[in-house]
């Protein structure tokens, strides 16, 4: 991954930091500077509302918090259709509670800012792979179907158009997550699918 | 002493720095079966064969909260315990935590002290080493973490702003052993020596606490005595920190703030010299009040537990009492008495 310097702002991976104390959410948003877009939210409601609003890829959650506890948040997350993923970092030594909780990733404070921000890049590369298939999926039919009608047909066809925009989407996400990495992309296009 | 299965014993007691023994039922009664040099060294001589509550009970070594030292046998966790007897007050260590440690499957098991440092247990409160344990390092944790964070990005910034940050969590880090410390150690750690002005002190609390939309509201002149400054401080902030956190019904309702809390701090009337502080939350349910005092008492997962604990501490080593009710609006109010007043 680039260090971000020559990147518009929107190209980069995009972590919502959750910690009920100001000062650690600023801290590790400090961290994860140059590496992604960062938000904080100072509380689990604050941050549902935030990944309600943003499409966010990595959240890194503290699980002690007053009102709705990064627990809760977690499970919201899964239950809901966020589809980042999810770092706890917290002060919390985990116990087998942690066993049934869906989290990603696990950071025992305190953490060094290497080990922050190789977890944050570990999480962007996973998922991006996984946004990757996703695309790969989606961008097959869009061509075959570009491919075998015309445009006139196409531009009339409704999910047709919902097809393209989601394959739009997802080949900007794959690219921010995996940057340099999204070569694949470039292979994708040399298959030949229709017969000559 | 029994044959020494070294393989099926996983506790050597010889191996244990401290006092140890190895004990052993027969007819649901411990018996005592072999002892380390540090246990005679330290409690005096025993003859094996005897039942350990009854020799425990001859060399003076008896728990500080319960009555028998049948139940420290029976405790899953460590138990305080003193030791009296001559051989401890020659070997200068009195007071241990026991723990019996399961060694074997036919009950075999071994009973283990560790000193607790610190003499002069007169003031110092029943606080668990665990709950110390994490208290230390669930909250210290934060502001170690913020300070690296800051002082990294000082360093590289060169921005005093970062630097003011890593001032800011060293400050807190520091409250947070003291406030350990008042609660763990004797009488050195609070010094009333200064002539206190205790709505001064009050109000300047109540500015240091996060108070959201809650309010203060002094209704009279609190009295002006000899205490210490610093720590009467930290017993208003806990208190306001306790009512702001637990008088509003919570967060998470849609309607914002619409409910904020009112604290009221004021003398008490008739002949009872103190104050009262009070709020117009939801109040503390009466069965639970007794407990609101003890460490590691907390309503949710949030709070260390200590708060309220550190109030009672530093309200005991003043000779003040403090008490818990209902205020006239249903809320919490603490009442704090015996304090005498000196003219300003």
């Amino acid at each position: 991954m680039g260090d971000g310097t020559d990147e518009a702002e929107e190209d980069r991976p995009r972590a919502l930091v959750v910690d009920d104390e100001r000062e650690v959410a600023d801290a590790y948003a400090l961290r994860l500077r140059g590496l992604c877009e960062v938000e904080t939210a100072y509380g689990g409601e604050d941050a549902l509302r935030a990944v309600e609003d943003h499409e966010f890829d990595v959240v890194l959650l503290d699980r002690h918090m007053p009102g709705l506890s990064g627990d809760e948040v977690l499970e919201r997350l899964d239950e809901g259709d966020f589809d980042g993923r999810v770092i706890m970092v917290t002060a919390i030594d985990p116990g087998f509670d942690v066993l049934d909780m869906p989290f990603d990733d696990y950071l025992c404070k305190p953490v060094d800012r290497e080990d922050v921000r190789a977890a944050v890049t570990h999480q962007c590369t996973v998922l991006g792979y996984e946004v990757l298939g996703d695309y790969f999926g989606v961008e097959s039919k869009r061509r075959v179907v570009e491919a075998e009608l015309s445009a006139e047909e196409r531009a009339s066809h409704e999910e047709f158009g919902e097809l393209q925009a989601t394959a739009e989407r997802l080949e900007r996400r794959a690219r921010r997550l995996l940057g340099d990495a999204a070569d694949a992309l470039d292979d994708f296009d040399a298959i030949g699918r229709e017969s000559e | 002493m029994t044959g020494d299965g070294a393989d099926a014993d996983p506790i050597r007691i010889e191996r244990w720095p401290d006092p140890a023994c190895r004990f052993g039922f027969e007819d649901g009664t411990a018996l005592l079966r072999a002892v380390n040099d540090p246990f005679e060294a330290t409690f005096g001589p025993v003859t094996a064969g005897q039942p350990v509550a009854a020799a425990m009970a001859d060399l003076g070594v008896t728990p500080v909260s319960t009555d028998g030292f049948e139940a420290v046998l029976s405790s899953d966790g460590p138990v305080r315990v003193r030791a009296d007897g001559d051989a401890a007050a020659d070997s200068g260590a009195k007071r241990y935590l026991a723990r019996v440690v399961p060694s074997d499957p036919d009950g075999e098991a071994v009973l283990a002290f560790v000193p607790r440092p610190g003499e002069g247990d007169e003031g110092s409160v029943d606080i668990d080493v665990d709950h110390v344990a994490s208290v230390v390092s669930h909250d210290l944790r934060n502001p170690l973490d913020v300070a690296t964070a800051r002082l990294r990005a000082g360093r590289e910034t060169g921005d005093d702003d970062h630097f003011e940050r890593v001032a800011a969590a060293h400050d807190r880090m520091e409250r947070i052993i003291r406030d350990v410390l008042t609660l763990a150690r004797g009488r050195d750690v609070v010094d009333p020596d200064e002539t206190v002005a205790l709505d001064v002190v009050a109000e300047d609390a109540w500015e240091t606490v996060e108070t959201a939309d809650a309010t203060l509201t002094v209704d009279g002149s609190l009295p002006t005595t000899t205490a210490d400054a610093d720590r009467v401080g930290r017993l208003f902030e806990n208190l306001f920190r306790n009512a702001v956190e637990h008088g509003s019904t919570g967060p998470d309702e849609a309607t914002e703030s619409t409910d904020a809390v009112t604290v009221t701090v004021g003398p008490l009337g008739g002949t009872r010299t103190g104050f009262y502080v009070e709020d117009d939350g939801p109040g503390i349910p009466e069965t639970d009040r007794e407990r609101v005092f003890e460490p590691g008492y907390s309503t949710d997962d949030h709070g260390t537990g200590l708060g309220l604990a550190i109030v009672a501490r530093i309200a005991a080593l003043h000779g003040w009492s403090i008490a818990v009710g209902e205020s006239t609006s249903g809320g919490v109010r603490f009442e704090v008495t015996g304090i005498e007043p000196e003219s300003p």
